[in-house]
């Protein structure tokens, strides 16, 4: 599927991160799109620029300080080249509404283009890779409590796909 | 099940063992669960590959009505008559010297300051001729008396001349930081406006000239993508009904289980006891295994021509949807579009109009003052001029008085001279003051005068015109992003449309199971035909029926009919034993008679 059938899709379980909070922050990304799309069909996509460039500032910066927060604490291995991702994004949208409020209206195709791309090769594929981890992750803790319960039944090693031995020790 | 019946009403009874009969009825109702569950599973696909093919038809029937719409479009018309319009008035503006009326007022004024400055050296030469009468008066004694009133009115227009002079030239220092101000200002509106400006303007056209060649292209290719959609939807209309193959096969199934029911009925009602076991047992279940066997066969020749079908139109459409994307100008990463050029290109042009329009507002501003600090810098002038009359008529009057005293009379006719001369060069500066005054007032009233004859009204007739432009920009950005969306509409529908019918291929597992399903049955019935014969065959009582092995490996449900009605003229002697059927081989099932195997069930 190319970027522009990614972008309106819409959000589907397949590209769930394991965690209903950011799933419902991506699903928004999707709702900036439909709304802007909606709009730019009617040629009316400029009317509603300032609005939502100013709710997707606010949004991109909460979104990904969560997703960080996450990374953070889970000791994510790939974060540092996630969060320089997410530094290109935040930088791109806070240019982008700096323009606006210098006078440029005329940017609706540019933006669709932009989230659409976020989309395709951020929330979609990087993402994804975060969501594995969450899930490992969710799994661990799973396992911890049944270990801690003293049911031993089936005890084995995880590895991450990055090779990262999570089990016996997250740290290492 | 007429020809089940027959064979049954021919054949003996014959007592099989209790425990054959239960075993026999055990096995024959898993087969007949499996096929139970068979037909459910099949149904259900197939209802669901019949929704999804309603769904694909709706898609497709969206996709045309998106693309008569961007071909009917007709967006940017405003935009090209008012592009062309101000490109013609910046190459206009181009030719000009640029706003030379600011640039001359500039000179006006500093040439007005040198002048008024002169007035200075004026005043203090009148001080000095009024001392100079003061004295000779002085030296003449009662005689020059009457020049007394000479000095002190000398002295004191001097005082006056003096003091509009300071007047004037701090009115004309205030003249000047605002003319270089607005002179800057322009400098750089006509940069934009004869530089800039036309060069966006140029490139915004050659941008509308591209979306207006897409916009053709649209034109062109909408019939040509419409036929293809249209075939596409009348693939999918014949998909529909190629799957009703299903019902065929389905009946099929249908009626080896009921045969199979009537069997294992027929077994439990006599097991117990040394009863009846139907002679016919294998020969039926042989029957039911090729029914089967038929079946499976026709149900995989057209399953695989389902998918071959759903895998042409995947890929029919996702070439469409890449003529789709080609036409719209999206990359085929996505990433980029010629429309994004266009929109940053009218994205310049309306940022270069909002400062054109904010310059050109200052200028405005600037003028306006100009004119009226030029209407204030008249009175002292014009005062300055009353003076030089009055001194004039007091020198004229001096120089009669000292005639009048002869020889003593000369210095002072010389000084009154002094200053009848000097008030000629006062009144002569003070006329190239007013023209420069007239000069300077008529640069500053030229460019409100060009908005119109009401100089209130020159601002907004000049927010008009840009507002005009700046409508016409967005409409063109606006018939953009519309098109641009209506494209990635398009194409996303397209896109989707193609992977969605895929997946489905790739889903459509209803064949392999099909397959495996009715070879696990067939083996069963044949395990359980095999087992039936060995139980008779060891009362000796199964003889093994002729031509059957043949009759089986040829089966079909019209074979049935043929045997039934073989059967029927057997009855009724006109034949012995049924008669092979034809060979059907047809992969479809779609046209082999079959329909007439349907009535017959």
């Amino acid at each position: 599927m190319s970027i522009v059938a990614a972008s309106i899709s819409g959000w589907t379980p397949e590209i769930t991160m394991h965690d209903s909070a950011i799933d419902r922050e991506h699903e928004e990304i999707f709702g900036f799109v439909d709304r802007l799309h909606k709009a730019m069909l009617s040629g009316q996509g400029k009317e509603i620029l300032g609005a939502l460039l100013a709710e997707l500032t606010e949004f991109t910066m909460s979104h990904f300080a969560n997703e960080e927060k996450i990374m953070a604490a889970m000791r994510y291995p790939e974060m540092p080249a996630h969060v320089q991702q997410h530094d290109r994004i935040r930088r791109t949208v806070k240019e982008m509404k700096a323009r606006f409020e210098r006078g440029e209206a005329a940017m609706t195709i540019e933006l669709i283009l932009f989230l659409s791309d976020w989309l395709k090769n951020h929330t979609t594929t990087t993402d994804l890779r975060l969501g594995d981890y969450i899930q490992v992750e969710q799994k661990f803790t799973a396992y911890l409590e049944r270990l801690m319960s003293g049911d031993h039944r089936g005890c084995r090693v995880i590895v991450h796909d990055s090779g990262t031995l999570i089990w016996p020790s997250m740290a290492v | 099940m007429q020809l089940i019946n027959k064979l049954w009403a021919r054949n003996e009874v014959m007592p099989p063992r209790a425990e054959l009969s239960d075993v026999l009825a055990e096995s024959l109702g898993q087969v007949i669960a499996e096929l139970d569950l068979l037909n459910h599973h099949t149904e259900e696909s197939f209802l669901n590959i019949g929704v999804k093919m309603a769904e694909f038809m709706q898609t497709v029937s969206m996709i045309l009505s998106e693309l008569t719409g961007l071909a009917d479009a007709d967006h940017g018309q405003r935009a090209s008559q008012a592009l062309t319009c101000v490109l013609d008035r910046c190459m206009e503006m181009s030719l000009e010297s640029g706003d030379g009326s600011l640039v001359s007022m500039h000179h006006a004024v500093s040439l007005l300051k040198r002048t008024v400055s002169g007035f200075q050296e004026t005043v203090s030469t009148f001080r000095t001729l009024g001392l100079l009468t003061r004295i000779e008066t002085a030296r003449l004694g009662s005689t020059g008396a009457d020049f007394c009133d000479l000095a002190d009115d000398v002295g004191l227009l001097a005082g006056h001349i003096h003091s509009r002079v300071e007047s004037a030239l701090e009115m004309a220092d205030s003249l000047i930081p605002p003319i270089e101000a607005a002179i800057r200002e322009i400098s750089v509106l006509e940069a934009g406006q004869t530089k800039d400006l036309p060069a966006l303007i140029s490139r915004t056209l050659a941008g509308l000239s591209l979306f207006r060649d897409v916009q053709e292209k649209a034109r062109e290719s909408t019939n040509r993508l419409g036929t293809e959609y249209g075939a596409v939807s009348d693939a999918f209309k014949r998909l529909i009904v190629s799957i009703q193959f299903h019902d065929i096969t389905r009946q099929q199934v249908e009626h080896v289980i009921e045969v199979l029911q009537r069997l294992s009925s027929e077994s439990r009602g006599v097991s117990g006891s040394p009863s009846s076991h139907p002679r016919g047992t294998s020969a039926v279940l042989a029957l039911q295994s090729a029914q089967l066997a038929d079946a499976g066969k026709k149900f995989t020749a057209s399953v695989e021509s389902v998918e071959r079908n759903l895998e042409g139109i995947a890929s029919n459409v996702l070439q469409m949807a890449d003529e789709s994307r080609a036409l719209s100008g999206i990359r085929e990463d996505g990433e980029g579009s010629f429309f994004l050029p266009l929109e940053q290109d009218c994205s310049a042009v309306l940022t270069s109009l909002g400062r054109a329009s904010k310059t050109e507002a200052a200028t405005r501003a600037t003028r306006k003052g100009l004119a009226e600090t030029i209407g204030r810098m008249r009175e002292p002038i014009q005062e300055i001029q009353q003076i030089e009359y009055r001194m004039r008529m007091m020198a004229l009057n001096a120089r009669i008085s000292a005639s009048h005293l002869s020889d003593a009379g000369n210095t002072l006719d010389v000084i009154a001279g002094s200053v009848q001369q000097l008030a000629s060069e006062c009144s002569e500066r003070s006329g190239s003051l007013v023209a420069s005054l007239n000069s300077m007032s008529e640069g500053a009233t030229r460019s409100r005068d060009e908005y119109g004859p009401d100089p209130a009204s020159a601002p907004e007739n000049g927010d008009a015109y840009v507002d005009e432009l700046r409508l016409a920009i967005a409409d063109l950005h606006s018939g953009a992003e519309r098109t641009f969306a209506q494209s990635f509409q398009i194409v996303a529908r397209g896109e989707r449309l193609a992977g969605d019918l895929s997946a489905t291929r790739k889903n459509f597992s209803v064949g392999t199971l099909f397959t495996e399903a009715v070879a696990r049955a067939r083996e069963s019935i044949e395990e359980i035909g095999e087992r039936a014969k060995r139980g008779l065959s060891n009362n000796g009582s199964e003889a093994p029926e002729p031509g059957l092995a043949d009759f089986m490996s040829h089966y079909t449900m019209q074979a049935e009919l043929d045997v039934h009605e073989n059967m029927t003229r057997v009855t009724t002697g006109n034949a012995p034993g049924p008669a092979p059927p034809e060979e059907n081989n047809s992969p479809s099932g779609e046209t082999d008679g079959l329909g007439d195997n349907v009535e017959f069930f």
